[in-house]
């Protein structure tokens, strides 16, 4: 028996079409009602969805044997778990951006960074040699710029209407991201064939299907 | 206002989680002590430089002024002090040197990660015992205490830390690129591992011995499914080694309590060998780890030959439940009669547990049997 924690939300409806295209049972994850915990119709693995950071969570303290997170949501956990596999879905990337007369990376002097995400600022900055402060904000970061509390924001763009509509632009990308299946570090030992035969239907969905 | 909590990362235990606690420590105690290992107790504080000389995570160690400025830390393992005190005090002894200890040792953990700063290790240290001898012996001790285990589903997989480091020295690779390979192979985040390295300049054949490795975990069958990617003679041998190590293990009946998994890389920066790890089902990380460092003890001024390995006491107790035997009463008794009921409750005593209950309301003595 694999339990399965599936990312809620932008993640949520891509990743149940995987499951479907990879032959599993999921009819209960897409009519969902009030419940939490939801069983496969074929096989012996039963779902449920959580929030991005509590996937980790479930995964690495081993309540789930494999979660299915974005990248964003990695980089800013510590790493108790295996990370086995690209899904190619959720495509997006972290990117640092500003006001066009703000290029932060040429700037002189103290450098202040708006961002939900501070461990990936952290290290793009670290690896860029710059020492700069960083302020977390929790929603809607773009406005920081331009109220002047940060000189730019590190932030997850999908298609950059929202910078384009507050006037800013994209200096650099800090890295890709997309859908990563996770898998906790026991349960790799111990259910090793199960979740096997899981990764490798789900690489042959991905490869029927184009996602780009 | 004054906040009563413990800090982050240490817990009370009460009741039921001292019985486990207590239980599977003594069961553990009894099994080493079977196999003649001695006690040895060192001290929870040592100088930082004993714990820095063996590269022990700068970040992960708590560290103290002492009152003449020196700095000093809660050890952050086990084997660390017990080589300090074989290297010092032991050095002009006969060998072998058999020492166990169950002690708590302190690492600083990521904040609210769920996991412990203060935790209890339950091991031992085998000295002057070269390899393959001394692994035999130490793998072997390891499944004798984890039969308590017997029931759940359990594993110890072995490997060897020279697998990975032999063939990145072969291809004389610079330090960097083998630490970016280690840590991605380590967390098995294989979609790094395999951009990075497509950018190494080495031939396909040892990329693919790269992009392979996390997968080479498994039964006994992945020895030879490893034996398609070895590309030199060293990394033959290990597998030579590792083979006939488990051929003599499956001899001795334990087949299905072990596993190989050649893409496992040390906790520690001091291992040279072998190193394995135990995982049961229902916890998350391992609950027995260990393996050979060879070259500890030279670091304290006397090289001897070592392996060990540690169990973590905390991951176990929530895995496994005792319920004591032992017979309690509940002696009740007016105010007036104390002494005659401290009388008889030294007589019970001797053969039950005895808890005294002061109550006015009744005449007699009274004495209850506890469900």
């Amino acid at each position: 028996m694999l339990s399965v924690a599936l990312t809620k939300g932008r993640l949520e409806k891509q990743t149940v079409k995987l499951l479907e295209q990879s032959g599993y049972g999921i009819e209960a994850l897409k009519d969902k009602g009030r419940a939490l915990v939801f069983p496969d119709s074929k096989k012996d693995i039963s779902y449920f969805l959580v929030k991005a950071n509590d996937c980790v969570t479930y995964v690495e303290h081993g309540v789930a044997d494999i979660g299915v997170v974005g990248k964003d949501t990695l980089l800013e956990s510590n790493d108790q778990y295996y990370e086995v596999m690209d899904l190619g879905i959720g495509k997006c990337r972290f990117i640092l951006a500003s006001l066009p007369e703000n290029n932060v990376l040429k700037k002189q002097g103290h450098i202040k960074i708006g961002t939900k995400y501070p461990t990936v600022t952290k290290r793009y900055f670290k690896q860029k040699g710059l020492d700069v402060e960083i302020i977390k904000i929790d929603g809607s970061v773009e406005l920081t710029p331009i109220l002047g509390l940060c000189d730019a924001i590190v932030d997850i763009m999908e298609t950059g209407t929202t910078l384009k509509e507050n006037g800013l632009i994209v200096f650099d990308t800090v890295c890709e991201i997309s859908a990563r299946v996770i898998v906790n570090k026991a349960s790799f030992r111990l259910k090793r064939n199960e979740i096997q035969e899981l990764l490798n239907d789900l690489k042959n969905a991905i490869k029927e299907t184009d996602y780009d | 206002m004054v906040e009563f909590t413990t800090p982050p990362g240490t817990r009370d235990l009460i009741r039921q989680e001292c019985v486990d606690k207590r239980f599977l420590e003594q069961h553990f105690r009894n099994v080493f002590t079977r196999w003649g290992y001695e006690e040895v107790m060192t001290p929870m504080l040592e100088y930082y430089q004993t714990f820095s000389i063996a590269n022990m995570k700068e970040k992960e160690v708590y560290k103290i002024l002492d009152a003449s400025n020196r700095i000093v830390t809660l050890r952050g393992d086990m084997t660390i002090p017990i080589s300090r005190v074989v290297a010092t005090k032991f050095k002009d002894s006969p060998l072998p040197l058999r020492f166990q200890y169950c002690a708590n040792v302190f690492k600083v953990k990521e904040r609210l990660s769920g996991n412990q700063n203060e935790s209890t290790d339950c091991g031992v240290e085998l000295y002057g015992v070269d390899e393959p001898i001394g692994d035999l012996e130490i793998l072997v001790c390891a499944l004798d205490a984890l039969s308590i285990l017997e029931g759940c589903q359990y594993t110890l997989e072995i490997g060897n830390r020279n697998f990975f480091y032999n063939a990145c020295t072969a291809l004389s690779l610079e330090k960097s690129a083998v630490e970016k390979l280690a840590d991605y192979i380590n967390r098995k985040s294989l979609k790094e591992l395999q951009d990075y390295v497509d950018e190494l300049a080495i031939s396909e054949e040892h990329k693919h011995f790269f992009k392979q490795l996390p997968w080479l975990c498994g039964d006994l069958s992945t020895i030879a499914e490893a034996r398609s990617i070895a590309f030199n003679k060293s990394l033959h041998a290990i597998l030579d080694e590792l083979e006939s190590l488990c051929h003599q293990l499956k001899e001795l009946g334990y087949e299905q309590q072990i596993s190989i998994d050649l893409s496992k890389l040390p906790r520690m920066e001091y291992y040279t060998g072998i190193i394995f790890d135990a995982y049961a089902e229902g916890i998350g990380d391992s609950i027995l780890s260990g393996g050979r460092y060879d070259q500890l003890t030279q670091r304290f001024g006397k090289n001897i030959s070592a392996i060990g390995f540690a169990i973590r006491l905390d991951a176990l107790a929530t895995l496994l439940h005792h319920t004591p035997t032992q017979k309690t009463v509940t002696l009740s008794y007016p105010t007036s009669m104390q002494t005659e009921a401290l009388k008889q409750a030294q007589k019970l005593r001797e053969t039950t547990v005895v808890k005294l209950l002061t109550d006015n309301t009744i005449k007699q003595i009274q004495i209850k049997e506890e469900a």
